[in-house]
């Protein structure tokens, strides 16, 4: 499946209802967007220049921004309060368009154009500042985020980051008296420092990320969506096309600066199919790209929509297991979700953030494997690096590349596990007593607090095996276990699709292996069950062929506040030694009356 | 629109909200009660309703629905229960909105959507799936199903694939909620009104208007909205100001397994403007106007709404000045769209048909059919039919009801006795067919709901003599002063078995001295109080009936509504002081008039 996708990229499935994140501060730099190159290092450190570098002549966003920090910084005090030590002002400008086509019609188109100002208000000093706690209910967890003037009018700007800068002032001091309040009754472990030092640098994109040009979104959406007309047993089939382009200004009281932009499709295909009064099975393919010259065309679109269709309607009439027990090898993008969930996942968001409320403490729970520098986390063959600088791979752009994190820091490679032993972890400005500093990773949604979380994961494994080893492999594993058995999963559902036990998201396209002959049969209705992080250490072998995966990363907390951010696995397909599967209760429905679509002649 | 606006009944203790703030009268608005009318295209009101006028037959979208309407009501009608009524909702809707903020655009968007509702009933229309579910707090919740969004292009097969998933959804849901009240019924004891659950209505006209759907022309008005809003920078006392218009169009068509066959449509546009400042003592303030109308060109001249927004930013100055309310109790004026938003919240909810038989209601008026409920002078009306009143722009016309009823105008208070109720398709005692106000936003089951109130008072007299009539009562009543409720923002009714109350948001009251001292203006006053004490303590009315335009919340959603009125005299009403905020004004000055800041 990832073969037939290239030179495009898988970005993860969705269930039934689960609305994909829209919600995208994109840092990759933009791509050629007139008729350039994507350049293998598209702006490496030479890019960046000091703090005396001005800020663009004739920017009056950045004019704007200067004069209200400027005062900010040596006038905003109230009532013999400290004012902030430190701040720092995003501004994004951001134009979207979206189309989404049910079964060849268009449902909605949108364009919109916005404008948002956050600032980041810091009061009390680098060592223990209001940020990094949660009061009550998460409810003043969300940064201040204001709607801004789309005209480049100073002082209608000076007025939304006026506006903006007095909330958030406000909510700090009050939430910096209730962080002191909470250490005093507490023996909090992390005392290491909520803002540690970082350089003070200067970078300027000269390109400006633009929607003009773009591909016409409804007509694609509709001619993808057709393909779907042609399946009977289909009960929704969608196509939804959201295209955003974002350019990104930073400006800290410390003097660092930013301006990029960056465009990102993300194309999404949904299917829903139901054989007789069996389950409904939903599944949501989305495929991401950079730049609008990458976006593929509708007759290649309508190959893939046709394609889902094929897979969702054979697994609707494939049968259930109740349980397997016994080896599972991961293909393509399931092996790659294997590695954001049980890898990414948890070697990110190592500051720990406080919560008033211990209900809420599982909401903000730092990686597992955060605390485990020095140890063993996979076999000694693995290494694993993450490069946010890293704009391809295997020919294919990723979604995890941007020049400089979301806090103003010059995004690095960085080694994070070498011979099997976790070196290093991904840090933002907030650091932990095992890393004082950032290595330019803190990202986070444009409303939320930024945590220190990966960005182009590659993992490679020495003394790989071809392929199609693999499964040989895997049958012998089961002929030696004495199971009649193998498994092999080629699609996982995405990580915020787990349950707060689950470790691992269960599978969608799950297939029964043949010990002896090799014969392959899908099976639905599995998950996976008692899950641990051994999982990891567990891995038998792995390809030397490997898969490009573009993802939204899952943010520390779940469910209702995801925080997802753009973010890139290359993993090899991996074949574990044993995992347990057990049958999910599925529910059956009625039957009902057939779709009305097969009445009508299949679109072109 | 989403549910989450939190004003369904069954998730709060709220049964209606009217929430908008104002449309000003306005004498330039010189619609003459007919809107920019789309290009209508009546069909022969009386060829039989399943057969479509000759316009409907060329589209598409009805055409859908027609054939999976039928297609559903074959393959369920035989079910256990069966599926005996069925009818499908389309709504086209078009909106634009365009929003400045100190002389700069700030939004600027286009929405055009396809909603589509589905109201499945099985059983009988003697007792279905709608029937209440007694001590079950979220079973009337359990009727709201949801919007789902149809394709936009006229693709008859893949909306009928849409209708077709909400369809199973609807019966199934519908099925399993019958049996629940089967069981309630069956357990509980038995309701004090009887009537059926599903009215019958004579056979619905087929009518077919085809809707107008040029797109307007905004560029004039994105520079209009700039300029007035950069009207708003001289004044520092601002924290927020902006100036937003809305153009919204619905084209809505109807059909049901009785065989009715509509599709009608409306436009509205609405200007307004808000000027927000908080006192020092952390109270929040705003002034601001709104101008409703049939479309762009009925709005008023630029000239106009400049003198408005001078004339409102004074009054925000006033008002930071104001001392605070203190809590009183005695003579009021309520300036009329005051009073008409007090009839809604106290009169109007309490008047919705389903009240009187829902269980868990207050059931204030459920038996009081021809006896005296307010003053002799007290007429009230609600009157969808009407598109505007005295050349002022009415929120609340329609046609049809969102149950294909046509609407038609109830007397609910004639002379101070009551006469009638707001009728959906569920009927209640003494009243078996609807009066065409069962309404609903999209998404949600249509329960019955104001359109246009009229409040008529006899005996009419020129405002300045009212304002003698309260002079003379406050002496009377040998208070400090009386209070003048010159404008309001909006209001909340509870009509909830065991807490009926509601309050009413004023934005300026002034004090009103017997002893001729100057008016004065006072800050954060709340009407609070019991509904029908109220109405018994009105004594006098002026003849200067104006509308208040706006959007009402209840179990059914979000509905466009307006209430009109004439100013008040009250002889006794209650208030209190305003929650603060508990925020500081901002610290720093605004930036345009922040000299130190100058560089």
């Amino acid at each position: 499946m990832m073969r037939r996708l290239a030179p495009w990229v898988a970005l993860g499935c969705l269930a039934a209802g689960t609305a994909f994140f829209l919600e995208w501060p994109l840092h990759s730099p933009l791509r050629a967007l007139l008729g350039g190159q994507w350049p293998s290092r598209p702006r490496g450190p030479s890019g960046w220049t000091v703090e005396e570098t001005p800020l663009p002549a004739g920017d009056a966003v950045f004019e704007a921004m200067r004069r209200e920090l400027d005062r900010t910084m040596r006038r905003l005090k109230v009532g013999g309060l400290a004012g902030p030590y430190y701040a720092a002002y995003r501004v994004r400008d951001v134009e979207d368009a979206s189309a989404r086509a049910s079964f060849g019609a268009l449902v909605s188109e949108r364009r919109d154009v916005s404008r948002e100002v956050r600032p980041e208000v810091r009061v009390g000093e680098p060592g223990f500042d209001n940020a990094h706690f949660v009061s009550f209910e998460g409810w003043d967890y969300e940064s201040t985020v204001l709607a801004a003037p789309l005209d480049d009018d100073v002082d209608a700007l000076r007025a939304s980051l006026w506006a903006a800068t007095d909330e958030a002032y406000k909510k700090g001091l009050e939430r910096l008296a209730r962080k002191k309040a909470y250490r005093t009754t507490r023996k909090a472990e992390d005392q290491a420092a909520d803002l540690s030092p970082a350089p003070r640098r200067r970078y300027f994109e000269r390109e400006e990320a633009t929607l003009a040009g773009a591909p016409d979104w409804a007509s694609l959406a509709r001619t993808a969506s057709a393909a779907f007309r042609r399946h009977p047993d289909l009960r929704e089939g969608e196509v939804k096309v959201s295209a955003r382009a974002v350019k990104t200004r930073f400006l800290s009281s410390e003097g660092s600066a930013s301006r990029e932009s960056v465009v990102l499709v993300i194309i999404e295909l949904t299917a829903s199919a139901q054989r007789g009064a069996g389950p409904i099975l939903t599944d949501t393919r989305a495929l991401a790209f950079a730049s609008l010259s990458e976006v593929p065309s509708a007759e290649s679109l309508a190959a893939e929509a046709e394609a889902l269709a094929g897979e969702m309607t054979a697994l609707a009439g494939a049968p259930t297991l109740q349980s397997y027990v016994g080896p599972v090898l991961f293909e393509g993008q399931a092996a790659a979700e294997f590695f954001n969930q049980l890898l990414g996942d948890q070697v990110s968001f190592a500051k720990r953030v406080w919560t008033g409320d211990d209900d809420d403490a599982p909401h903000f729970r730092p990686g597992a494997l955060t605390t485990r520098l020095g140890d063993f986390v996979l076999p000694r063959a693995f290494r694993v690096e993450d490069d946010p600088l890293a704009a391809s791979a295997e020919g294919a752009a990723l979604l995890g590349h941007y020049s400089v994190d979301d806090e103003g820091v010059p995004a690095a490679k960085m080694l994070l596990v070498e011979d099997g032993r976790l070196k290093d972890l991904p840090m933002g400005r907030g650091a932990v007593k095992e890393r004082g500093s950032s290595n330019g990773h803190g990202r986070g949604l444009f409303s939320q607090p930024t945590y220190g979380r990966i960005g182009n994961l590659f993992v490679s494994s020495s003394g790989g095996l071809p392929k199609a080893r693999l499964k040989d492999l895997l049958r012998r594993l089961c002929r030696e276990q004495g199971l009649t058995h193998g498994m092999v999963v080629r699609r996982m559902q995405t990580g915020d699709l787990r349950s707060a036990e689950q470790l691992l998201a269960p599978p969608v396209l799950a297939y029964r292996v043949d010990a002896a002959g090799g014969g392959e049969e899908p099976v639905r209705g599995l998950e996976f069950s008692e899950t641990t992080l051994r999982a990891l250490r567990d891995i038998v072998s792995a390809s030397i062929e490997r898969t490009v995966y573009n993802l939204m990363q899952q943010g520390p907390t779940r469910r209702d506040n995801p925080s997802p951010v753009p973010a890139s696995v290359i993993a090899p397909a991996i074949l574990v030694r044993e995992l347990t599967l057990k049958g999910n209760s599925t529910t059956t429905s009625y039957a009902g009356l057939p779709n009305p679509i097969s009445e009508y002649e299949p679109r072109r | 629109m989403t549910r989450s606006t939190g004003l369904s009944v069954g998730l709060l203790p709220l049964a209606g909200l009217l929430l908008c703030a104002a449309a000003g009268r306005d004498e330039s608005m010189t619609a003459t009660g007919a809107p920019a009318s789309p290009a209508a295209v009546r069909a022969a009101a009386e060829g039989p309703p399943a057969s479509p006028p000759g316009a409907a037959s060329g589209d598409p979208v009805l055409r859908a629905m027609r054939k999976e309407l039928a297609r559903t009501m074959e393959y369920y009608a035989d079910e256990d229960p069966p599926l005996y009524h069925l009818a499908y909702q389309v709504v086209d809707s078009r909106s634009y909105s365009l929003r400045a903020e100190l002389g700069a655009l700030v939004r600027d968007n286009r929405t055009v959507r396809r909603s589509a509702d589905v109201d499945a009933r099985v059983g009988s229309p003697r007792r279905d799936n709608t029937h209440q579910i007694k001590g079950d707090s979220g079973g009337e919740d359990e009727l709201n199903r949801g919007v789902v969004w149809l394709p936009v292009d006229d693709d008859e097969g893949a909306i009928r694939a849409a209708l077709w998933r909400k369809s199973a959804g609807a019966v199934a849901a519908a099925t399993q909620r019958h049996a629940k009240a089967t069981t309630n019924q069956a357990v509980t004891a038995e309701e004090r009104d009887r009537s059926d659950d599903f009215s019958r209505e004579e056979p619905p006209p087929s009518i077919y208007e085809r809707p107008d759907d040029a797109e307007p022309d905004l560029a004039p008005w994105r520079a209009a909205v700039r300029r007035l809003s950069a009207l708003f920078k001289p004044y520092p006392f601002l924290r927020d100001s902006w100036v937003e218009l809305e153009v919204d169009s619905e084209d809505r068509r109807f059909v049901s397994s009785e065989g009715a066959l509509l599709r009608t449509g409306d436009a509205r546009v609405r200007l307004y403007y808000r000027l927000e400042a908080r006192s020092e003592d952390g109270m929040d303030l705003e002034r601001g106007r709104d101008y409703y109308a049939p479309s762009l060109a009925d709005l008023p001249d630029e000239a106009r709404v400049q003198g408005d927004i001078a004339r409102s930013a004074g009054e925000l100055e006033a008002l930071l000045k104001a001392p605070a309310a203190e809590p009183f109790t005695g003579p009021v004026i309520l300036r009329s769209r005051a009073s008409a938003v007090f009839f809604h919240e106290i009169v109007g909810h309490r008047l919705e048909g389903h009240r009187q038989k829902l269980e868990s209601e207050g059931q204030t008026f459920a038996d009081k059919i021809g006896r005296r409920v307010a003053s002799r002078l007290l007429t009230l009306h609600d009157d969808p039919t009407l598109r505007a009143l005295g050349g002022e722009f009415l929120a609340g016309h329609y046609l049809f009801d969102d149950e294909g009823v046509r609407a038609r105008p109830v007397t609910l208070i004639e002379d101070g006795v009551l006469r009638g109720f707001l009728m959906s398709r569920s009927p209640v005692e003494g009243f078996q067919r609807s009066n065409g106000h069962g309404r609903r936003q999209a998404g949600y089951f249509p329960v019955a709901r104001q359109a246009n109130l009229l409040l008529k008072v006899r005996d009419c007299v020129p405002y300045d003599r009212l304002r003698r009539l309260l002079l003379s009562e406050i002496r009377r009543q040998r208070k400090p002063y009386g209070l003048v409720f010159e404008d309001i923002k909006g209001g909340q009714a509870q009509t909830a078995r065991g807490g009926q109350s509601f309050t009413v948001d004023p934005l300026l009251v002034y004090r009103v001295f017997p002893d001729g001292r100057p008016d004065q203006v006072v800050r954060g006053v709340e009407i609070v109080g019991t509904p029908l004490s109220s109405l018994g303590k009105i004594v006098a009315a002026a003849c200067d009936v104006e509308a208040f335009n706006g959007f009402c919340g209840a179990e059914s959603g979000l509905v466009r509504v307006s209430a009109s009125a004439p100013s008040l005299l009250v002889s006794e009403l209650e208030v209190a002081k305003k929650e603060l905020s508990a925020r500081k004004p901002p610290i720093l000055p605004p930036p345009h008039h922040d000299r130190e800041g100058v560089e």
